[in-house]
């Protein structure tokens, strides 16, 4: 990605303060209790879904009928107890990490790289270029983005990816206006009329100078979103437009569980809970890094 | 055979959950003696039905609320005895093709016409324009009708056609007012008239729809005078709503709530077959199925017991034959496919395909249906066949499978005239390709000329030996792997009086009453 390209290229003095800088932000990360609880949450389901497989005995997918709808904390075998075909509750919810991590990061790779070009372009170009990226972004804000999310994938049909394209681009409105007004109140600063000066290329100006100054409020809106898109995936796969069974995705166990609900409450309880808390440390997070980055709060 | 009626035996769950205790069945005490009667009461819908005009698409609900407003020319009874319904008598000439009808005499539609032969003819006719239904007079000469007076209508076959009668008891027989057709035109389907003990009254979009008692009825008036069909789509809620009190009737209990209403304090259940058989279709016109040996293959891996065990545990097990259990001529001692994939991978060798292929697999997204193909996937993994699962909403799905797209699919369907060999016709008759049964588009002649022979044979006892032979044949081929035949589940509260079970699903509801319940 672009930025860790400049942070690469950057000169060796720069890296050091940098890594100083990390630092701050950590110590400051760190008072608060909620975002480390976050961080604890966030790096469990890490290692439920690298882990996946040699966490637990059992196929994510591999039916097995005898044990159908196997309530939880009965048998240490199945600890989670198991749903309507038998599997492994707890099995399907580690592989399930591995999805809803994978939509959360790469729905929002995707919505910062397009929000980030489209908002650097507006922003620093003006006028008439500015006019048209925003207000087509406008539009895209305008539309409810479970009705977006759902037109696109009816467009472009069902599965994993396209899932994460839809959620990517509903989403991308938020970066492409943060990047845009960052950009408005930097490009008139002295260092980029010095870099200018210096002969720079609109396109060094940008990456270089411009996009680390405005990565704070980027991180934190990345990190919020996250959780959001892992809920909207969710969402999606509740409603049947999403991701195709067997996928152990956990919105469509949620969906499934729902025509249990009064005899096995757990395949619906279970997946919700998880969910929530994935949204949940992902907010925590997002909200302690607002903190540490902010420079007001700096001491 | 006939024992359609029965109230499934309260079988008790093992130990309920938390929240089922928490949600159980409200606070009223079921009543004693038999009280008044209620004015109203209201039956649960799963979806709306686009129109009240019989000759378009019909679903389920829209069939029950086209019971209530309509007549057809015949009916069958609880026994399936043919019976007349607007026809008092009817007789067939001795060139085996002429069906004359003598018509009820004062029959009053409810826009206050008179019913004539003309009606008739009008209703009959507009069936041949109507795509989703035409296949209900493919065997009547168009040309052939005639009104000789205002209550004789004369009709003629193509051909000696043993399921005339059967046909016109079907729900797409409906007859309409001409006037009131004509006057209305598009317009027709949300304003619908007809003879029937109810007569349509108002239709909220997404909600409601009501029909109240028509006084002038023919036959005897309905009791309760306003029924209200609501539109609730979600599976668990028509059973809360139930449990609650909010419905009175609820036609299609989910196969996880059976036993919860059977049980519960203010509800019952019946249930009973309805002629339907649920099973996996595959698409003979394709390319990697026109070899017999890979079609037998897939049934071999297919383990039937495995998805009915899980998905279907009400339902009757299917022997084989698509042919539900009572019918006449049914075939039970068919050897069929029983789960061996070891079979099926020698079948497979035998045709070149042991390498295995990918199979695009359709059916209409739901609980039971999502299910039935995770268990399949994994069944024909087994033998190399990769399935792609295409779970799709219901309009997308009809179009796909009227237009044979997929290569397999998960379907259901009602022999709904109650003759096999009618129902056979249906469903695999290479001529009946886009008609809604038709979901393997089978196409062997020697198939095809048999079905035709059983259709034009109207000695019972021959008929009945051929659709026997007939089903060892289709079998053979192997288009479809059977599943289980799905009863009808009925669930209503405990205040009710004189339902009674129909196994057409036209439950006539101008003779059931609810108690009123002490609040």
């Amino acid at each position: 990605m672009t930025q860790n390209n400049a942070a690469a290229s950057a000169p060796v003095q720069e890296t050091y303060k940098k890594r100083g800088q990390g630092k701050e932000i950590w110590r400051r990360f760190r008072r608060s209790k909620s975002a480390m609880l976050g961080l604890f949450i966030l790096l469990t389901l890490i290692f439920m879904a690298v882990f996946a497989g040699v966490l637990t005995p059992y196929d994510p997918t591999e039916p097995d009928v005898p044990i159908r709808l196997m309530k939880p904390f009965v048998d240490s075998a199945h600890i989670l107890g198991t749903d309507e075909l038998g599997r492994d509750i707890f099995t399907r919810l580690c592989f399930g990490a591995r999805i809803s991590l994978a939509v959360g990061l790469i729905a929002v790779s995707i919505s910062l790289i397009g929000g980030i070009t489209l908002g650097s372009l507006a922003g620093y170009y003006g006028g008439t270029l500015d006019n048209v990226i925003m207000r087509f972004i406008d539009i895209l804000m305008a539309i409810p983005s479970i009705l977006l999310n759902i037109s696109i994938v009816a467009a472009m049909g069902q599965g994993l990816q396209n899932v994460m394209i839809a959620i990517g681009i509903s989403s991308m409105p938020g970066y492409c206006r943060i990047m845009r007004a960052s950009i408005l109140s930097l490009k008139d600063q002295e260092f980029i009329e010095a870099s200018r000066a210096a002969g720079a290329s609109d396109f060094h100006i940008i990456v270089h100078h411009i996009i680390p100054n405005c990565l704070a409020p980027l991180i934190v809106q990345a990190t919020l979103r996250v959780g959001g898109s892992i809920l909207a995936c969710a969402s999606l796969s509740f409603i049947g437009v999403g991701i195709v069974p067997p996928t152990p995705e956990w919105g469509a166990m949620l969906s499934t569980g729902r025509d249990f609900l009064r005899d096995a409450p757990h395949l619906t309880t279970i997946p919700g809970i998880t969910i929530m808390l994935a949204v949940l440390c992902m907010n925590f997070i997002g909200d302690g890094l607002r903190d540490a980055l902010d420079p007001k709060l700096k001491n | 055979m006939k024992k359609y009626l029965h109230k499934i035996a309260a079988v008790a769950l093992a130990a309920g959950m938390l929240l089922a205790t928490a949600c159980g069945g409200g606070s009223e005490e079921p009543s004693g003696t038999a009280g008044e009667p209620r004015d109203e009461f209201k039956v649960a819908a799963n979806r709306e039905p686009v129109s009240l005009d019989p000759t378009d698409v019909t679903v389920t609900y829209a069939s029950l609320i086209e019971a209530q407003i309509y007549n057809k020319l015949l009916k069958f009874d609880k026994e399936l005895n043919v019976v007349g319904d607007l026809a008092e008598s009817w007789e067939v000439a001795d060139d085996g093709v002429t069906w004359t009808f003598h018509l009820r005499q004062g029959v009053k539609f409810h826009n206050g016409e008179e019913l004539t032969s003309k009606d008739v003819l009008f209703s009959f006719l507009r069936i041949y324009d109507a795509p989703a239904v035409a296949i209900s007079v493919a065997y009547i000469d168009k040309e052939g009708f005639e009104t000789p007076d205002d209550y004789t209508f004369v009709l003629k076959t193509t051909v000696p056609y043993a399921f005339l009668e059967a046909e016109l008891c079907s729900g797409n027989m409906c007859i309409m007012n001409e006037k009131a057709v004509t006057e209305l035109g598009a317009d027709y389907g949300r304003n619908p008239v007809g003879t029937g003990p109810y007569k349509f009254v108002s239709w909220a979009a997404g909600d409601n729809i009501t029909v109240e008692r028509f006084d002038d009825y023919f036959g005897e008036p309905a009791i309760t005078k306003t029924i209200i069909f609501k539109m609730i789509p979600e599976n668990s809620s028509r059973t809360v709503n139930l449990e609650s009190g909010d419905v009175d009737l609820v036609i299609d209990i989910q196969e996880s709530d059976v036993d919860r209403i059977a049980d519960g304090e203010d509800t019952l259940l019946v249930t009973g077959s309805t002629g339907s058989v649920r099973y996996i279709g595959l698409n003979c016109r394709h390319e990697m199925f026109l070899d017999k040996r890979v079609r037998q293959a897939m049934c071999y891996a297919t383990n039937i017991d495995e998805i009915r065990g899980a998905v279907y545990p009400h339902a009757t097990p299917a022997q084989v034959t698509p042919v539900p259990p009572g019918f006449v001529g049914r075939n039970e001692g068919l050897a069929g496919y029983p789960y061996d994939p070891e079979k099926a991978k020698e079948l497979l060798k035998e045709a070149g395909v042991e390498d295995g292929f990918t199979v695009q697999y359709i059916y209409l997204a739901g609980a039971a249906n999502d299910q039935t193909a995770q268990l399949l996937q994994k069944q024909w993994e087994k033998v190399g066949v990769t399935l792609v699962l295409n779970p799709m909403e219901s309009g997308a799905l009809s179009t796909a499978m009227n237009k044979a797209e997929q290569d397999a699919c998960c379907a259901g369907s009602n022999m709904s005239s109650f003759e096999a060999g009618k129902g056979l016709y249906d469903f695999f008759y290479s001529g009946s390709i886009g008609n809604t049964s038709n979901r393997t588009y089978l196409d062997d002649p020697e198939v095809d000329k048999l079905l035709e022979a059983i259709s034009t044979e109207t000695d019972a006892d021959k008929r009945a030996q051929m659709v026997y032979d007939v089903q060892e044949l289709i079998m053979e081929d192997a288009p479809m792997a059977v599943i289980c035949h799905t009863n009808a589940y009925v669930g209503m509260r405990k205040t009710v009086h004189g339902f009674e079970f129909l196994p057409t699903g036209l439950y006539d509801l101008s003779k059931v009453w609810f108690e009123v319940e002490p609040e």
